[in-house]
């Protein structure tokens, strides 16, 4: 598996400051990894550290885990699988967070996007804000959509990766009928979860439950190829 | 213009040791509307940093690199770039080999994706892309040494 973060400054910010932002990138991947078995999560989740001895990144993460299972009716879980894994949360409150970095070191628009989830912040140019292709499910190489935003986040949620398996915990089997969904809101940790909980869900829940989140918009794809999205989304993105 | 290009390699979703770092100084590319911008982190400087040594300037010749052939346990892939100064403006599969018939069915939908997520644009209209996810460390391998050959 793996994941390209491409970060694209448009306000000054320092070499230095990128490279804060990899050392956290590294720090995040070494402490939540469930590949490492010497990795904090892997000696939580077998019992050999309470959450009390992990860093407090870790307890914030778990209560984000614990918050986002609560408002997606247990779609987002923090055993996925059955043991601990909060990965499903991990990526996208890294880039959020390295996000923050950049924005502390004086950054007042740039986009951290890794391996397709999205954090944008301020906008590329003077009335220009960010443009965000939404990648076609089914036809590789094509967009399916464009959201244009400032000061938002992105993130996809879908069928295409090998290895990851989003499964309704409810049912214990992956969800039918969704090729990928598209959420867009503020912060990324939450965004994040969202898509991987209304992924989890299928086309019909998914979608109801996305329109009744106030500070939420979504965009699916169906397995048919049909795009569905909440009354909200034309405000974020266009079909293309 | 400094840019850094990052691969990880990562875990199931995606968050990983980082694979390699490259930093390069070149100055401000003013038509930022190139045709796909890399992987990068492209730092405008301020006004203040224009003091950046000059380094390549747009129209170059086109080179091409191609990187390494890497083998997973599904399939074995080579992945060539052609680099215009410091921007990646092309991501082929060189190779694509897989090892049965899921692996084909799998990697030859995300082989695609990854290509478009290298080029994190196939339109000069967007900045970046969601959804365009990184699932084939084979590919991420190849394209980091064909990196390398390509001095970004």
């Amino acid at each position: 598996m793996g994941t390209v973060f491409s970060i694209d400054v448009r306000s000054g910010v320092s070499v230095a400051a990128l490279d804060d932002v990899i050392a956290w990138l590294h720090w995040v991947d070494s402490t939540f990894s469930t590949y490492q078995p010497g990795s904090v999560v892997s000696r939580l989740s077998r019992g050999e550290l309470t959450p009390d001895e992990c860093p407090p990144e870790v307890r914030e993460v778990l209560a984000l885990v614990r918050e986002a299972s609560a408002k997606t009716d247990g779609y987002f879980t923090e055993a996925p699988h059955g043991i601990l894994d909060p990965t499903g949360i991990v990526k996208g409150w890294a880039i959020e967070r390295a996000s923050d970095l950049l924005a502390a070191a004086g950054s007042s628009a740039h986009s951290v996007n890794g391996g397709g989830d999205v954090q944008l912040v301020g906008t590329v140019g003077p009335a220009r804000p960010w443009r965000v292709g939404i990648a076609h499910p089914l036809r590789p190489r094509r967009l399916v959509a464009v959201v244009t935003a400032e000061d938002a986040a992105v993130a996809t949620s879908g069928t295409a990766e090998r290895g990851r398996h989003i499964v309704d915990p409810h049912r214990g089997a992956p969800p039918e009928g969704l090729a990928s969904i598209t959420v867009v809101g503020r912060r990324l940790a939450w965004v994040d979860a969202a898509a991987t909980a209304a992924f989890a869900m299928g086309p019909e829940r998914g979608l109801a439950w996305a329109e009744a989140q106030a500070d939420l918009e979504a965009l699916a794809v169906t397995t048919s190829g049909r795009t569905r999205q909440t009354s909200g989304f034309a405000r974020w993105g266009t079909l293309t | 213009m400094r840019k850094a290009i990052y691969a990880l390699l990562g875990t199931i979703a995606g968050l990983g040791g980082l694979l390699g770092l490259k930093a390069n100084l070149a100055p401000a590319d003013t038509t930022a509307q190139a045709a796909a911008p890399p992987p990068a982190a492209a730092v405008e400087p301020s006004a203040d940093a224009a003091k950046q040594p000059a380094g390549q300037t747009a129209g170059q010749p086109a080179k091409t690199a191609t990187g390494k052939e890497s083998t997973n346990p599904y399939e074995s892939v080579q992945v060539k770039v052609t680099v215009s100064g410091k921007k990646i403006t092309k991501v082929e599969i060189a190779k694509f080999a897989p090892k049965d018939a899921q692996s084909k069915s799998i990697g030859g939908g995300a082989l695609p994706k990854l290509q478009q997520a290298t080029l994190a644009a196939n339109s000069a209209d967007v900045d970046t892309v969601s959804g365009a996810t990184f699932t084939t460390k084979s590919y991420k391998e190849s394209l980091q040494s064909a990196l390398d050959q390509a001095g970004l």
